[in-house]
């Protein structure tokens, strides 16, 4: 009921900013704003690239607002673009970075006992943006972003069963590395 | 409501985050004390959601709405500018043709009316300079066969009205009546 309330939101922003208003573009941006940058800062991980990122993706979405069907929501459809967006710019700046370097976990894990948690955060987060591809959208969309498995299958082009797979991997392989180094979780 | 292991499993995310009903939280932490596989899971969530990130700032949270309304206008202009151009070209192409098919039948009239012949110095009768559409067929000149050279030139002058031989190769008339047996020889062909 409150997903359908929200979607009716911005479906009806999306419906005056097509009639020509231009304040609903400043709705919808300060609306996703902080999601979308959040979203492109964990797949860049830099923030000067994140902030290029979230501008482009909202550029992108309202000049193409005409391929948005209202078939799904405005959210899911906006991450897509975010996604893609993100994509297309790591592709450009670092072709190399698409599996995870062990080389680097190595290295950084070698001081890894001295680290405080700021540290391990920050291996962690390397190690997350070192994942495969398709593993690192399903778990950051899953784990940070809040969608659910029907919204990331939308967003990544998916059924659920790969989001699912993808995912579970994901994080399944991130406490792998993390405990080889080292650096384990106990529950 | 009864939830399985797979269900509970899928939403560990949301119970890290506090996402989640009270039913299905209660469901979750009755089953997270029963499996170590999805309290591990569910703590290691927890640890990744302290990744906050790096905030970029007042400024650039306040300017973005900003930034991208002008930006999408600016887009929007460049592109309707575009379509009035797509729109614009084809019409230009076929005024342009229109204009090059007036142009080039003005200069190809202009030349012809340049050929007319030249009767000093022109054949009037060439092929290139007549208008053959225009005659009718009193305008086509009687064929010589048509004709009895005998009539022509055998007849006397007075009634035939020649004097072509008499008066410009000046035959007399026994020359005359050789020249007419000559022709009527040749079968009248003047050869």
């Amino acid at each position: 009921m409150c997903l359908n309330k929200q979607m009716d939101e911005d479906i009806g922003l999306v419906e005056r900013y097509a009639a020509g208003d231009e304040g609903a573009v400043e709705e919808l941006v300060v609306k996703y704003q902080r999601r979308v940058f959040a979203f492109v800062y964990r797949m860049a991980n830099d923030t000067e690239e994140a902030k290029d990122l979230t501008q482009k993706t909202f550029i992108s979405a309202f000049s193409g607002i005409d391929g948005f069907r209202k078939q799904s929501s405005f959210k899911t459809w906006l991450y897509r673009i975010a996604l893609n967006t993100g994509l297309n710019h790591l592709r450009k700046v670092r072709p190399e970075e698409t599996e995870i370097d062990e080389s680097l976990v190595c290295r950084e894990a070698g001081a890894l006992s001295s680290m405080l948690q700021e540290e391990r955060t920050r291996l962690l987060r390397r190690c997350l943006g070192l994942l495969p591809e398709r593993q690192r959208q399903a778990v950051v969309l899953r784990v940070y972003e809040g969608l659910s498995c029907a919204e990331t299958a939308e967003v990544m082009g998916c059924s659920d069963g790969a989001v699912k797979a993808h995912y579970h991997s994901g994080v399944k392989r991130l406490r792998e590395v993390m405990k080889e180094k080292g650096y384990e979780i106990l529950a | 409501m009864k939830y399985s292991h797979e269900e509970l499993r899928e939403k560990l995310p949301d119970f890290a985050r506090g996402a989640i009903s009270e039913g299905e939280r209660s469901a979750l932490e009755l089953h997270l004390k029963e499996c170590p596989g999805c309290r591990a899971e569910s703590d290691f969530i927890s640890e990744m959601l302290k990744f906050d990130v790096e905030d970029p700032g007042d400024l650039f949270w306040k300017t973005l709405p900003q930034r991208v309304k002008l930006e999408v206008r600016g887009k929007n202009d460049r592109s309707s500018q575009g379509s009035f151009f797509r729109r614009v070209l084809p019409l230009t192409a076929v005024a342009g043709v229109l204009i090059a098919v007036v142009f080039s039948y003005v200069l190809y009239g202009n030349k012809r009316a340049a050929v007319e012949p030249d009767f000093f110095f022109s054949d009037p009768l060439s092929a290139t300079v007549f208008d053959y559409s225009v005659l009718e067929e009193k305008d086509i000149p009687v064929m010589t066969e048509d004709i009895g050279v005998r009539d022509v030139y055998q007849a006397p002058e007075s009634i035939s009205g020649y004097g072509y031989y008499r008066d410009f190769v000046s035959l007399n008339e026994r020359e005359m009546q050789r020249l007419a047996e000559s022709l009527q020889k040749d079968d009248n062909r003047g050869g």
